[in-house]
Parts: structure tokens; C-alpha cells; sequence
């Protein structure tokens, strides 16, 4: 309920005041007047308790929603170290990896070099493709065919020592542990930001708390507003009813006493 | 909770007072165990939110471990593989044997970073893991708990509600009943 509602409803109550009862000696008038009197510092009471409750109820929103927003905010961060620890760690280092150890084979004059780097070629080309096709980061799509281009480059210049191909192999190993390395890093960041996702969570489940408590004392007071309005109203008639009543027997008796 | 006098000896009023104080008695009860209810759900709650917290605190520093060891674990890898010495260029013993000497620290540290590297994510795992695990658990009873408390609520709120509606009949039935003596005192006045 907005503060404009309440305000309206509370407004709309009837406030009592000694004023609103009849002047009568009567001690029954006398007794609902203190009834009345009482009850309108209740609902005085009431009114400022349904206020505050109210104060409450907007200012645990206002938490839960900043909560909320952290909780994605951070989710958001979350992802995006996510992805870069799976790039490097996954992705590049494993690249790195392959053009080590094709460049380790070639060194060590295992298998022809041009082959190897025809076959590196032939494979980073095909990555690309599929995984392109396959939704990888066009990043790394990108950085395959590269890879794959520069590999088809050096098929042709072959003519290189074989130490020139040892530091090739030595760089991507350094490479793809630096990769993987990174890639740890992200992954701790990601993590770090996961959990500041759950302790945002965390924080929205106790402003929902804080919000129950205030719509708790909020329903709480409205009831005693409400019942004090009934009370009153109830109190008043019966003062009205009273004096009717007390009027009427007077008429009656003097009806009487003119007819006798 | 509703207050009326009723004056007189009068049996009907007697009755209708013994009513409203039993109504009164139990809208009472309800109130307290109302209240009761709520502060249970509120208590469980606060610990929910608690538990929530130590198991992100968990989660955060398992991140840590993990990050620390698998960093530096990458970095030992890293430097190790870097400073990997080249295989000689002469044949000599003496650059043989300097080669396998600097190859075997250099082997020894890629397998240092290697094995903290591996044991990254099982020690954050055995660490922080299972202490993780136990407070969502602990969560999720404490959530049960409120919930159950949220329904005692609930069930208090209707009883107490039904409780004081009978009140308000009760009440309505003695200012009729009241009513109609009134006016048959007056009829009778009236005809006297």
C-alpha cells in the first residue's frame, strides 16, 4: 500500500475528540466519552505506527532492489571473467600448446617440417571454420585462422635452423603456461565475483525479511487503526441512541402526564 | 481487542460478558502465539541470511585458494619453461653436463608449478567446498523453518481473525437485543 493510501485512509478515519460527545450528566455518556478518548490516543498511536511501518516497507524495497542490481551486476562480471578464463585458459593455451609441440617435432626433425606446418595449417583453418560454425567467440575464430595463415606463411620458409624452430616450441610452451596462468587469474575473479553475487542474494533474501517484518507491523497497526475507528464510531452511536432514548422517554412521560 | 461496559445484573448482559472476555482471552492467545510465529520466522530468517553469507565467504575463499595455487603454480610452470636451458650446441662432457644439471632444476620447477597447478581446484574443493555445501544446506533448513513458521503465521492470523469477528457478532447481537429492550420500555411507557 502506497503512503498516499494510507495517508488518505487515515485521514478518512474518524478522529475522536470529546468535543464530538453530547454534554449530559449521564454517567454511561460520561464513561463512552473516556472510551472515546482513549481510543483516539490509540489510534493516534496507531496512525504514527502504520506511518512508520509504511517508511519501512518502502525503505526494505529500496534494499532489495540495490541488492538485486548488485547480485547482477556481479553476475555479469562473473560471466565476463568467465569467458576470459576459458579463452586463455582453454582456448589459447591450447593453441599454444600445439604449435609448441609442432614446432618441438620439427626441431627435432621427427617428421617433415613442411608437413607439420601444412598439417597446423590445414588444422587451424578447419578450427576456424567449425568453430564458427559451431558458435565459438568469433575471436577465437579469428585468431585460429591467423594462426593458420601464419602457419601456411612459414610452411614456405623452411630454410630456418633448428634451434630458430627450438625457441619457436620453447615460446609457445611459455605462451600457453603464461595462457593457462591467465587463465587461473580469470577464473579466480570470476569466482570472487560469484560469490559477491551470492552475498548480494543473500542481502535481498534479508531485506525480503526486513519487508515481512514491516508489512507484519504494518498489518498489525492498520488492524488497531481500523478497530479504533469501528470502537469509536460504535461508541458514538450508542451515546447518539442513548440520548435519543433518554429524550423519547421524557417525551413520553410528559405526553403521559399531559394526558393524565 | 474490543472493550465494552455492560452494566446491570442483567443474565443477558452476564452472558454476553462471559462471551466477550472468552473472546477476548483467545484473541489474546492468538495474538501471542502470533507474535511467537513471526519472531520464529524472523529468527530463522536472520539465520538463512547468515548461512547465505558464509557460504559466499566460502565460495569467495576457495575462489582464493584456488586462484593463489593455480597462479602460482602458472607462473612457476611459466618461469621454469622460459628459463628451460637450449640443448648445447658442442658435444663436450662438461656442456652436457651443465646442460643436464640446469634441465634438472629446470624439470623440477616445471613440475612444482605443475603440481600446484594441479592441485588447484581439489584443495579448494577439499578446504572450502564441503564447508560451502554445508551452509547452503544449513540455508535451505533455516528457509524450511521459516516457511513453516510463515504458515504458523498464517494459521494464527485466520484463527485470530475468525476469534475476533465472533466478537463483533457478539456485540452487535447485545447493542440489538439492548436496542429493542429500549424501545420496548418506552412502548410500555408509552401505553401505561
Amino acid at each position: 500500500m502506497s503512503s498516499e493510501a494510507v495517508n488518505s485512509m487515515s485521514q478518512s478515519s474518524y478522529t475522536p475528540s470529546l468535543d464530538d460527545v453530547p454534554v449530559t450528566s449521564d454517567p454511561a455518556c460520561a464513561l463512552l466519552a473516556l472510551m472515546l478518548q482513549s481510543r483516539g490516543a490509540q489510534s493516534n498511536a496507531a496512525r504514527e505506527n502504520v506511518n512508520r511501518a509504511n517508511d519501512e516497507l518502502e525503505e526494505a524495497q529500496r534494499q532489495m532492489q540495490e541488492a538485486l542490481d548488485r547480485s547482477k551486476q556481479a553476475d555479469e562480471n562473473s560471466g565476463f571473467w568467465g569467458v576470459l578464463s576459458n579463452v586463455f585458459g582453454g582456448d589459447i593455451a591450447t593453441i599454444a600448446e600445439v604449435v609448441a609441440s609442432a614446432a618441438a617435432i620439427v626441431a627435432t626433425g621427427g617428421v617433415g617440417a613442411a608437413g607439420v606446418l601444412a598439417l597446423v595449417a590445414a588444422g587451424m583453418s578447419i578450427g576456424a571454420d567449425v568453430g564458427q560454425k559451431a558458435g565459438l567467440d568469433p575471436k577465437v575464430c579469428l585468431a585460429l585462422s591467423a594462426g593458420g595463415a601464419i602457419a601456411g606463411v612459414a610452411s614456405g620458409q623452411l630454410g630456418a635452423p633448428a634451434n630458430v624452430w627450438s625457441d619457436i616450441a620453447k615460446g609457445g610452451r611459455v605462451a600457453s603456461a603464461a595462457a593457462s596462468t591467465t587463465g587461473a587469474g580469470a577464473q579466480m575473479a570470476s569466482d570472487a565475483y560469484h560469490a559477491d553475487s551470492m552475498d548480494a542474494q543473500a542481502d535481498a533474501t534479508s531485506a525480503r525479511g526486513a519487508q515481512t517484518e514491516a508489512l507484519f507491523r504494518f498489518n498489525l497497526a492498520l488492524e488497531v487503526l481500523q478497530q479504533c475507528a469501528h470502537d469509536v464510531q460504535r461508541a458514538d452511536h450508542g451515546v447518539a441512541t442513548t440520548t435519543k432514548d433518554d429524550s423519547d422517554g421524557k417525551s413520553a412521560l410528559l405526553a403521559r402526564m399531559r394526558a393524565a | 481487542m474490543t472493550t465494552m461496559s455492560i452494566g446491570g445484573g442483567d443474565d443477558l448482559a452476564a452472558l454476553a460478558k462471559l462471551m466477550l472476555d472468552v473472546d477476548d482471552a483467545r484473541a489474546a492467545a492468538d495474538e501471542q502465539e502470533l507474535r511467537a510465529a513471526h519472531e520464529t520466522q524472523r529468527r530463522e530468517l536472520e539465520r538463512q541470511v547468515q548461512d547465505l553469507h558464509e557460504a559466499a565467504n566460502d565460495v569467495r575463499e576457495g575462489a582464493w585458494v584456488e586462484g593463489g595455487l593455480g597462479l602460482v603454480g602458472g607462473t612457476v610452470s611459466t618461469v621454469a619453461t622460459a628459463a628451460a636451458p637450449a640443448h648445447p650446441m658442442d658435444e663436450t662432457f662438461a656442456s652436457k653436463a651443465a646442460f643436464a644439471s640446469a634441465k634438472h632444476s629446470s624439470d623440477v620447477a616445471l613440475q612444482v608449478g605443475q603440481m600446484l597447478t594441479t592441485m588447484a581446484k581439489p584443495t579448494s574443493a577439499m578446504t572450502f567446498g564441503a564447508a560451502e555445501k554445508d551452509a547452503e544446506a544449513r540455508a535451505k533448513q533455516h528457509e524450511a523453518a521459516a516457511a513453516d513458521a510463515g504458515a504458523s503465521v498464517a494459521e494464527a492470523e485466520q484463527h485470530r481473525s475468525r476469534v475476533l469477528d465472533n466478537e463483533e457478532r457478539t456485540l452487535s447481537t447485545l447493542q440489538s437485543t439492548l436496542q429493542s429492550a429500549a424501545d420496548g420500555n418506552l412502548a410500555i411507557i408509552a401505553n401505561a
